[in-house]
């Protein structure tokens, strides 16, 4: 080779690469804009007051296409809910504290049930990915003490607890989740593509601890169980619902735990409920001991579906009946926490 | 090893970097013994006893092709794949068959089908034949003959390669180029986009329904029907592109196994454009050695009719594939007895659209795994069944892109004044906005892909 030939190629070979970065970044950036509308979570930030352990980004526009189709934005405090929360915000008369299922991102939010109780009732919405009816326990005070609201209702999918779990729930030891604003990690999911990118290799690696799979979504059961006949520790549970159940009497609140079944479609049409069917009739009779108003959606579910046809969970994009509440569950849950309350009342 | 898989794409890069080093420092019998090598690790990988089968396969094609003269050594030939393909595929099919007439239960062997076995007889038995019948010379070289069997890119799924158009191949010592990879990266990327983005996602609701149809809205079923009808285009067909498009990596050429077929006219046309390998290997080693269309008339409807019976049980061991293929086959026989023509304007589209919805019909026989399973969908269907509604997107996503491809190749057919012949996007990665348009593509499949379970529809036949 002589040398004006290695300098052909040389240049030959900059250019080629020149064009493969200024196409990638190209590409990268018509990515990034798709995804603004495709699969757009606000990064959690930090909540000072306690009351979830972490917040979305205030005021931040929000979509959501790879589970139902929604799109909004966060209010004044970084939560997924219709008012914002200031001094001319009017008392709150039902206070909503959960998981993703609550926070609804999946679904518009004039159909959450934020939005449905919301036109009977001044609502207000903390549901946070993740948070877990445990993980709710430790904000209960903080969110309690903040918002001084008439009712609050926790949302539950599951009611079968490990010791360990409720002893952390009783002692207030329960692990927090973490805010994701700062570091490596804060960066790059400030891309909401990178973000995309990042659940579906969660999902490739059989990781469902992701926002994209619904970390509490409901999941198809492996086989159709056996009736599950274990229960919660009585002790155990017993001192927690105690324990919330005073935190909420302090600040003159009722409080209502919401439980929720996951739904299956037997292959002979017939609706199967997952879950620990003897730990929620356990952990609703504690409930009911403890001054706390117990609602089981589990009826419900049933007769909307043998009357309706009706799911509650599942989207036009995803499994039937399986993942996160949809405008069906939510109306549902609505209806009847407002038939509680009235009841209440 | 699944096309879609990382395992496979880290596989064919080691693959591709070899050859292409290969070629560069060593002779190509060191070049094909490597990918020999490669193509049985390939199929090792998924059961590594099933290599022993290929390759007894390989050998008896070998030498029956060597001893063709000798009838009985020819017939050895044609027999042994049949018989290995009969056994892992059939055996017990037809116990269970014979069992349910006579009343008896014989029980069953454990048998696992070996994957991809019947395409690689298919293509053993073509190598046989047409060296028999002098259309091409024998293959001396054992190894070329085992990498035109065993070649990994079209081994599990296809396409059925005949020996004819790839062995000349293998003599001609094709290299790798940066043009080829240039074209097979995008024909294999096109090919992905089909399967994992579009073909499973749509499975996830053909599933749902088609495991529990009682449950469903009529509507909901016939949805899950056209789109079963989507699915599995866009994952056959996505197969065969990333078949064509790693062979055209590695310097190979494979015919399209797919042209357009839902713009058929006809269920005639519609086999011409479907899984045009094995239409054109069933046509070429059993319709025209039946007789075809030369013993008059009622002997061709016999021989249209045996050949789609056949033809529906090689895709399964099951009474639905042969039904499904006995009414395609009463439907060639129609075709044959209307002489229709192929039309031009509305009536176009309306015998495209009688055909998209007849061939979706029959579909229901294909995909249930049962009769008991396509009665329910069907009885859901004509009842019109109340149930769960499920207006599921994907489905009108892929069928929005099976429009917008089939617009651009017929666009792409009437400026060059010919007829659809397939369609590549296949763009200019020299030039900035190609690279990134291509880069968008494989960006949309990484974020959209389908992340679960889901092999391939054709791996199991």
């Amino acid at each position: 080779m002589e040398a004006a030939d290695i300098k052909k190629l040389i240049k030959n070979v900059f250019k080629g690469l020149c064009k493969i970065a200024l196409s990638g970044i190209l590409a990268f950036a018509v990515l990034t804009a798709f995804c603004i509308f495709y699969y757009n979570v606000p990064v959690r930030a930090e909540n000072k007051d306690g009351s979830t352990d972490y917040k979305r980004i205030p005021n931040a526009f929000y979509s959501r296409a790879t589970e139902g189709f929604a799109y909004g934005k966060t209010n004044n405090e970084g939560f997924v809910e219709l008012i914002d929360y200031d001094e001319n915000t009017p008392p709150i008369d039902v206070l909503i504290i959960g998981s993703s299922h609550m926070e609804g991102l999946e679904v518009a939010l004039k159909d959450s049930v934020t939005g449905v109780l919301g036109r009977q009732k001044t609502v207000y919405n903390l549901g946070t990915s993740g948070h877990t009816f445990i993980t709710c326990c430790g904000n209960l005070e903080a969110a309690a003490k903040k918002y001084r609201p008439k009712y609050i209702v926790m949302e539950t999918g599951d009611c079968l607890f490990s010791d360990k779990t409720l002893t952390e729930a009783v002692n207030g030891t329960t692990p927090e989740i973490p805010a994701q604003t700062g570091g490596i990690v804060g960066l790059l999911q400030k891309n909401q593509y990178l973000r995309l990118v990042y659940a579906q290799i969660g999902n490739y690696m059989g990781n469902s601890d992701n926002e994209q799979n619904g970390d509490t979504g409901n999941a198809a059961p492996a086989e159709e169980e056996k009736a599950d006949e274990r229960k919660n520790n009585d002790e155990l549970l017993s001192a927690l619902l105690q324990k919330i159940s005073a935190i909420a009497g302090q600040y003159n609140s009722k409080l209502i735990i919401v439980y929720h079944p996951g739904t299956f479609v037997r292959n002979d049409g017939s609706l199967y409920l997952t879950g620990n069917k003897t730990a929620a009739d356990q952990f609703g009779e504690a409930c009911r001991s403890n001054g706390i108003y117990y609602l089981d959606l589990s009826d419900r579910f049933t007769r909307e579906f043998k009357e309706n046809h009706r799911l509650p969970f599942g989207f036009a994009n995803t499994p039937v009946g399986l993942g996160h509440l949809n405008k069906y569950g939510h109306a549902m849950m609505a209806d009847e926490l407002y038939k509680l309350i009235s009841e209440v009342e | 090893m699944s096309f879609a898989s990382i395992e496979f794409l880290i596989f064919f890069a080691v693959v591709l970097g070899g050859t292409w080093f290969i070629e560069f420092q060593f002779s190509t019998r060191v070049k094909e013994c490597f990918l020999l090598l490669a193509s049985y690790f390939f199929y090792g990988y998924w059961d590594w006893r099933f290599c022993f089968l290929l390759l007894f396969v390989t050998v008896s094609s070998y030498f029956s092709a060597k001893h063709h003269k000798k009838k009985a050594v020819f017939v050895t030939g044609v027999v042994v794949p049949l018989v290995v393909l009969g056994f892992f595929k059939y055996f017990n099919f037809f116990l269970s068959s014979v069992a349910a007439v006579i009343g008896k239960d014989p029980g069953a062997l454990r048998i696992i089908l070996p994957v991809g076995i019947s395409f690689y007889t298919f293509q053993a038995l073509s190598y046989v034949i047409d060296t028999h019948r002098e259309k091409i010379p024998v293959e001396n070289d054992f190894v070329k003959l085992a990498l035109y069997i065993s070649f990994f890119p079209q081994l599990v799924a296809g396409p059925i390669v005949r020996a004819a158009d790839f062995l000349p191949q293998l003599r001609e010592d094709r290299k790798v180029s940066f043009d080829n990879i240039k074209w097979g990266i995008q024909v294999f990327t096109f090919g992905l986009f089909k399967k994992i983005v579009l073909a499973d996602h749509i499975s996830v609701f053909v599933d749902d329904v088609y495991s529990k149809p009682v449950a469903f809205h009529w509507t909901a079923i016939v949805l899950a029907t056209v789109s079963y009808s989507l699915q599995i285009y866009f994952d056959f067909s996505g197969y065969s592109d990333m078949a064509i498009g790693c062979a055209k990596c590695l310097g190979y050429d494979f015919n399209k196994n797919f042209n357009l077929p839902y713009i058929s006219q006809s269920v005639t046309e519609f086999w011409r454009r479907w899984h045009i390998s094995l239409s054109t290997w069933l046509k070429e080693y059993l319709y025209i050695p039946l007789g075809g269309n030369r013993k008059g008339k009622a002997r061709q409807y016999l021989n249209l009719m045996i050949t789609m019976l056949l033809g529906g049980l090689w895709h399964g061991a099951n009474w639905t594939f042969v039904f499904w293929g006995g009414i395609n086959g009463l439907a060639l026989c129609a075709d044959k007895l209307r002489h229709d023509k192929k039309r031009t304007g509305v009536l176009r589209w309306l015998k495209i659209l009688a055909t998209f919805i007849f061939i979706t019909f029959t579909w229901i026989f294909f995909r249930a795994d049962s009769f008991s399973t396509a009665k329910t969908v069907l009885k859901g269907i004509f009842t019109l069944q109340d149930g769960i509604h499920q207006p599921f997107v994907w489905s009108f996503v892929a069928l929005a892109f099976l429009a917008v491809a089939t617009l651009a190749a017929e666009i792409k057919a009437r400026k060059a004044k010919t007829d659809t012949n397939g369609y590549y996007p296949i763009l200019n990665l020299s030039k900035v906005w190609g690279l990134t348009v291509f880069f968008i593509v494989l960006g949309l499949i990484v974020g959209l892909a389908y992340t679960g379970e889901n092999p391939f529809v054709y791996f199991q036949f």
